[in-house]
């Protein structure tokens, strides 16, 4: 049987079908959970931000104009929930960890146990994601879309609503602040 | 580790295409160029959630259909939002809640206090016990029925007792204005099994913000009192004690 497409899912679920909003979940959930974890640092976190991206998309799915195009109004979605509670929460962050302490404590373990082998493969990701959450939450954004999720700026543009150029300048500040934290450890 | 190999359908799924995009992709346009790619690669293994997201979100999706969940988003006398965000159905109720009682008289109304105070417990416990069964039970019949609370006399110290249901958790702060936001100064206290955790302090007659904190570390809104955002949009609550009346609002 021939999957349906995207504007025939939304045509669905606004007559009513919800279980064709269950198709769509799945058909893009995936997609934005590596994004929402890496931005979020949490499975947790991630679980609600999506749970919450989800519900809102179907509650606002009669004003998504352009039916073939489900996904970009979804991923604006997905990214905005992520952006909101990450800028939250880094204000919580900002209140309660001293973010040398842990910055230096990161690296205390990096140095502790260099990472040259497969298996410190995990332990390696752990480090670049602890990094990862020092950057403010438009560069995570930015370098995450560029370099993890490896789409294009103009892609980035449309998702986000940010110029081409800012989203440049978001990366570059990114990679930068990422070197800081992580160069001289890992010797990258 | 699965590092995969740049692709260019990952960012055509992302815009809801079904097939490879004809547009060349962009590389790394900068000297970070190579550091980027060296550190991204661990970052691109694959995550999954929780076997059961789908069916949390469709419970709601249906709750939401029936009417449920729409009148879940405007509760009355209730906020259905953390500190984070307003969140779906489901993932609310998973969410620790807070009723509190004030204010309370001072020694004269001691016997009332007692009440009160058992009143507001019983009432975090069932409710919380109503979430666990997935009963939605976000109304008004929590804090504002505990606000119905007889007058003090003008003058006497308001004593408001906060009771967070929060099984999970290790320890609980109580962060506002009245201690400078200060996460170690007014620690919650639990109170018995089922996770309650409750203290009480004075407060000024007048408006006051407050949070929780959650094992140091999670901020926690009142769900059931106003909202408001600070510069950094982060949403706390809000607690009016009032001289006269002897009532919050």
């Amino acid at each position: 049987m021939e999957t349906p497409s995207d504007p025939e899912l939304v045509a669905a679920v606004l007559a009513g079908d919800d279980a064709a909003f269950g198709d769509l979940v799945r058909r893009y959930r995936d997609t934005y959970t590596r994004f929402a974890v890496r931005m979020l640092g949490s499975h947790a976190d991630a679980d609600d931000v999506l749970q919450s991206a989800f519900l809102r998309a179907y509650r606002a799915l009669g004003a998504c104009r352009e039916p073939a195009r489900f996904g970009a109004w979804l991923s604006q979605i997905v990214v905005n929930e992520c952006r909101t509670f990450a800028t939250r929460r880094g204000r919580r962050d900002r209140r309660f960890v001293n973010d040398a302490d842990v910055v230096d404590e990161a690296l205390a373990l990096v140095s502790a146990a260099p990472f040259t082998s497969p298996a410190d493969a995990g332990a390696l990701r752990e480090e670049i994601q602890h990094a990862l959450l020092r950057l403010v939450p438009e560069q995570r954004e930015a370098f995450v879309l560029k370099h993890v999720e490896e789409l294009s700026y103009e892609e980035m543009a449309e998702i986000t609503g940010v110029g081409v150029s800012a989203l440049k300048m978001r990366v570059k500040r990114a990679c930068e602040r990422l070197r800081e934290l992580l160069e001289g450890v890992h010797h990258v | 580790m699965s590092d995969r190999p740049r692709s260019a359908f990952r960012g055509a799924h992302w815009l809801g295409a079904t097939g490879p995009r004809d547009v060349p992709r962009d590389l790394p346009d900068d000297e970070h160029g190579p550091f980027a790619r060296i550190i991204a690669g661990p970052l691109r293994t694959e995550e999954r959630l929780a076997p059961d997201f789908e069916a949390r979100l469709m419970t709601a999706v249906r709750r939401d259909a029936s009417g449920e969940g729409a009148r879940m988003t405007k509760p009355t006398g209730a906020r259905v939002s953390t500190g984070a965000r307003t969140v779906g159905v489901l993932a609310w109720w998973r969410r620790p809640r807070t009723l509190r009682v004030s204010p309370l008289g001072g020694l004269a109304v001691a016997a009332g206090f007692a009440g009160i105070v058992c009143l507001g417990t019983l009432q975090s416990a069932r409710r919380h016990a109503d979430a666990a069964r997935g009963v939605v039970a976000a109304s008004s019949s929590g804090a504002s029925a505990l606000a119905v609370i007889p007058a003090t006399p003008p003058e006497t110290v308001h004593v408001v007792r906060f009771v967070l249901v929060e099984p999970r958790a290790r320890r609980v702060a109580l962060v506002g204005d009245f201690n400078g936001w200060a996460p170690d100064t007014t620690p919650l206290a639990a109170s018995g099994p089922g996770g309650v955790w409750t203290v009480s302090i004075p407060l000024r007659p007048g408006r006051h913000e407050y949070a929780f904190i959650v094992d140091g570390q999670r901020w926690v809104a009142d769900p059931y009192a106003p909202g408001i955002r600070d510069d950094y949009a982060t949403e706390s609550s809000v607690i009016a004690v009032r001289g006269s009346a002897g009532r919050r609002t």
